[in-house]
């Protein structure tokens, strides 16, 4: 019986438009990434910026890992056990940082 | 001997060497095939392993790296959660504007890396050194920004033992930028040694310090 992991990699290449829409989906992910963080406030902001931005922050961060780990490694072809495997360490660094965040300040 | 890898150009060859021992054997057709096909045959040389682009071993690294990297940032949450009013504090000193820049840099890197990764498929070697060297030049523009970062904080007085956030904080983007810096060795090997497999396996390397870096930027510059 054949290994369900034990696929053969798509050797096709990878259409380039498809390498920059992926870029420029990441891109825009990490505009909104930096919106969220008030990255463009001129002053030190110590206060905290809520679950609910916190939130945006962790799902474009797993989207964009997702479209890394699919387009620019090339994992789209292989074997789903793979990219679920990624996909979950991905998942569990984020929702720590979601549950941390909630402990912290006690939401 | 062992199996060249799938994606090598010596792989087809490979497997048309098989073919014709095995014809030669004159075994039947249904047992000589089911030998051939190494992807259907359980005792591959690197297991699962196998199904993944690139050399196998680059994968135990990244996997490897993905565990250390989480760890860490277990740490910083557990140390979070115990003080969320120093860490708040300490991140505010932060320039977020910088960190946010670094991401895009890295992003458009990565994007010159799977371009390379895609000439180098169809041995245009010129056009695929090209793009290693914009995705190079734009690691030494990262790393350019990370000494200014860590020269500003050290203008304020700021170190690695200022407190438990800045501790975590070098050593994981300490950490970091030391892959950056493999990465651009790599990347400047394999531009000489350009075969596919090896511009595929840097990449892979390069996209993974990629991956690190959109974990580590909401968190240690942004989540407050």
């Amino acid at each position: 019986m054949s290994n369900p992991l034990n696929n053969t990699p798509c050797k096709k290449p990878v259409p380039l438009f498809r390498l920059i829409i992926t870029w420029a989906l990441m891109f825009g992910l990490t505009i909104i990434s930096m919106f969220s963080g008030n990255v463009f406030e001129s002053h030190e902001i110590a206060a905290p910026i809520g679950f609910i931005p916190v939130v945006i922050l962790m799902l474009t961060t797993l989207f964009k890992c997702r479209l890394l780990l699919l387009d620019f490694l090339e994992l789209r072809h292989v074997a789903p056990q793979w990219k679920r495997g990624f996909f979950f360490a991905i998942l569990v660094i984020t929702g720590m940082v979601l549950a941390a965040y909630a402990l912290a300040f006690g939401i | 001997m062992h199996p060249p890898d799938k994606d090598s150009d010596f792989y087809e060859v490979y497997l048309k060497e098989i073919r014709t021992e095995k014809n030669e054997e004159r075994l039947p057709p249904d047992i000589s095939r089911q030998n051939l096909d190494p992807i259907q045959n359980s005792q591959s040389a690197w297991g699962p392993l196998d199904a993944l682009p690139g050399n196998p071993m680059m994968w135990i690294l990244i996997i490897s790296e993905l565990m250390v990297f989480g760890l860490l940032l277990a740490g910083y949450c557990v140390k979070f959660i115990e003080n969320p009013e120093l860490f708040t504090n300490s991140q505010a000193q932060l320039n977020r504007l910088i960190g946010g820049l670094n991401t895009l840099i890295l992003i458009t890197s990565g994007l010159f890396a799977a371009l390379a990764n895609e000439t180098s498929k169809e041995n245009k070697t010129s056009l695929t050194r090209a793009f290693l060297s914009v995705t190079a030049a734009l690691g030494f523009l990262f790393l350019a920004l990370k000494f200014y970062e860590y020269s500003e904080k050290s203008a304020l007085g700021i170190s690695i033992e200022t407190n438990s956030f800045y501790t975590l904080f070098y050593l994981m983007t300490g950490f970091h930028a030391a892959h950056v810096i493999f990465g651009l060795l790599l990347l400047g090997l394999v531009s000489f040694y350009n075969r596919h497999e090896n511009i595929q396996t840097a990449c892979a390397f390069w996209h993974m310090v990629d991956l690190i870096w959109l974990i580590l930027y909401p968190i240690l510059y942004l989540v407050r």
